[in-house]
């Protein structure tokens, strides 16, 4: 446990989510964050998000503090952090590859870009529009257009499922 | 453990503004740029679906620039010589395209031929172009295999598919380079010796997916330090006298480990303790591998998702201890080789919702104890049966057995198999109640929710 003095050299930040939340974090802990660090670099101390919302915001603090008392011993345990981490609905992972990326943390970016890739890559198109409610804005002709161009592909099976 | 609570200072109570309707697409609020990164990820293949989902989405997808040479539909359409084929390719591949190529994200680079001649050179400009993605197939005769040469460099290489071809033993003698952006490797029907290809796979440090199947020449797999490797999966031919299998990849979340050889006695020796992150393992041999406990799989991979056995006949009486806390899916595959009893399997699963059996006989271990049976989503029976005749006594027998499940939501597909044919007739049968399931099979198909249809 840190003692009292040690409390007190810590350099404390706070940051305030686009609801207003306010979240007192340690400097070093914020500032694996480029955007966060930039401004703590100008002397700042205390840090609005406007893009970034409560929910993603606890969440990627517990990421952050995590990564910042990465040692070679617990690597384990953060590999099993991180996979609980994204393993969570595609519209939170969006939300904090959005937050993510404001906040320019590129090691979660890259590991939430994986995860969503991983995950919608052998859905059928239809299946990808149904979870992201996208309108599939092709005219009959310009879809076959396209699966012609790359019939050779159209070889395996895709995956129907919206999870 | 040092994880303090996230310290919240203040909390406003606002009516949230975060709450988006569901019908929004969340990927249209992305920048342009994160969409890009995600479509990164996918290899050729997979952004051919994703292009179809909508224009937004086919813009940001990388552009690509694919190459397809197929040696016997270029005969078709010019029935001359055969040198021609490579010729083509060495054209194609040569300056005057060079611009097209470079100008691209991803290149990709597609042969497949049924007669290499000396394509050194032509393996010289693959590597000159600095494809992203190689798919190699030489169509031979198993009589004769055709080595490469060298594997080319390339530096943005990310994916390397070789089918039916063979790698020479010198091939990595002497050369210092490695492939830094290999991601995958799939070597199928590849003729390689074990040493040759540890040192392929030595030289591949970002390696995430490695397949080898079918691949001639090879006794045993030792693959370490392998700290991104996610997926591996191992198919041996009918063939392959093999002994065994070390893996240390921390990463690995998939193991697919197939051996069905003519050997059925031998059990092979697999080391795969290392792997602690193992989410989906299929096992798939005539024997239970040695130096894998039977009794402790849960435990020792502790996130195991994802489980199937084969066959895996045992030297006497195993006991298959089955408890992962996030196992969710168990299949049983021809479990008729088991030698267990009903205590051999002791399954506890939490939260398993998906119970798949295969098998030839009735199992009176498969009545999963009634406790289990309340977070059971669903099970699926496949039956196989022995028997040539369905009759009388075999339908009630079925049913007996049945009635253990009455309390699961059970998928039943029977597959029969009319004597004197080799002809395999598939039946689907969804029902919760198999009460109804009547004792002959005219009467059967008749009775409620149990469809048998015979095809002649």
């Amino acid at each position: 446990m840190a003692s009292t003095t040690e409390t007190k050299q810590k350099k404390m930040l706070i940051l305030k989510s686009a609801d207003n939340d306010e979240f007192e974090i340690e400097e070093s802990v914020g500032v694996q964050s480029e955007t966060i660090k930039n401004l703590v670099e100008d002397g700042f101390t205390f840090v609005p998000l406007p893009n970034v919302y409560t929910k993603a915001l606890i969440k990627i603090i517990d990421y952050l503090k995590k990564h910042a008392n990465k040692t070679d011993s617990n690597d384990e345990e953060i590999k099993t952090f991180d996979k609980d981490f994204v393993n969570t609905t595609f519209d939170d992972l969006f939300e904090l590859v959005s937050a993510a990326n404001y906040l320019h943390i590129s090691c979660l970016m890259n590991m939430l870009c994986q995860t969503i890739a991983d995950r919608i890559k052998d859905k059928s198109p239809e299946a990808v529009r149904k979870i992201f409610h996208i309108n599939c804005d092709y005219t009959p002709e310009e879809e076959a257009k396209i699966r012609k161009a790359n019939a050779q592909a159209f070889e395996g099976q895709f995956d129907e499922s919206l999870d | 453990m040092h994880d303090e609570e996230v310290f919240l200072i203040s909390q406003t109570i606002e009516t949230p503004t975060n709450c988006r309707t569901n019908s929004v697409d969340p990927t249209m609020q992305l920048p342009d740029h994160i969409l890009q990164s995600i479509f990164s990820h996918l290899n050729f293949h997979d952004l051919v679906h994703v292009r179809l989902v909508s224009k937004n989405w086919h813009r940001n997808t990388p552009s690509h620039f694919a190459l397809h040479f197929n040696e016997s539909l270029f005969h078709e359409k010019n029935p001359t010589n055969k040198s021609d084929f490579w010729d083509w390719i060495r054209s194609s591949l040569d300056a005057s395209n060079t611009n097209k190529l470079i100008n691209v994200e991803k290149r990709v680079l597609r042969v497949k031929c049924d007669h290499p001649g000396d394509i050194r050179d032509v393996l010289g400009l693959l590597g000159g172009n600095h494809f992203h993605e190689v798919y190699l197939s030489f169509k031979l005769l198993r009589t004769h295999c055709y080595y490469l040469p060298y594997i080319f460099q390339s530096k943005f290489l990310t994916l390397l598919h070789l089918t039916e071809c063979g790698i020479h033993n010198r091939v990595f003698y002497g050369t210092e380079e490695i492939f830094p952006s290999l991601q995958e490797l799939k070597l199928d029907k590849v003729t390689v010796c074990e040493v040759t290809l540890s040192m392929f796979i030595s030289k591949c440090p970002c390696l995430s997916e490695l397949s080898l199947l079918n691949c001639w020449g090879i006794c045993f797999i030792v693959l370490t330090k392998l700290d991104r490797l996610k997926k591996l999966y191992v198919k041996l031919s009918y063939f392959h006298s093999f002994t065994y299998i070390r893996v240390i990849a921390p990463s690995l979340q998939v193991f697919h480990f197939v051996h069905r050889s003519r050997e059925r006695r031998v059990a092979v020796n697999m080391d795969i303790r290392a792997c602690k992150m193992l989410r989906e393992f299929h096992l798939d041999c005539w024997r239970f591998p040695q130096g894998l406990d039977p009794e402790n799989i849960s435990s020792h991979f502790p996130r195991l998702e994802t489980l199937l056995l084969g066959p895996c006949q045992t030297e006497k009486p195993i006991k298959i201890k089955i408890s992962g806390p996030l196992l969710t899916k168990w299949i049983l595959s021809f479990p008729g080789l088991y030698e267990c009893s009903r205590k051999s399997i002791v399954s506890t699963p939490n939260n398993l919702s998906s119970f798949q059996y295969m098998g030839t006989m009735f199992q009176p271990y498969l009545a999963l104890p009634s406790d289990t049976s309340k977070v059971l989503g669903s099970s699926n029976i496949v039956l196989i049966p022995k028997t040539n005749e369905v009759n009388r006594a075999w339908f009630l027998k079925l049913r007996s057995h049945l009635e253990n499940f009455s309390n699961y939501n059970t998928i039943l597909d029977l597959r029969l198999r009319e004597k004197g044919q080799a002809k395999w007739t598939s039946s689907n049968t969804a029902a919760g109640s198999h009460q109804a399931l009547n004792s002959r099979h005219e009467q059967a198909q008749k009775s409620t929710g149990i469809f048998v249809e015979i095809y002649n």
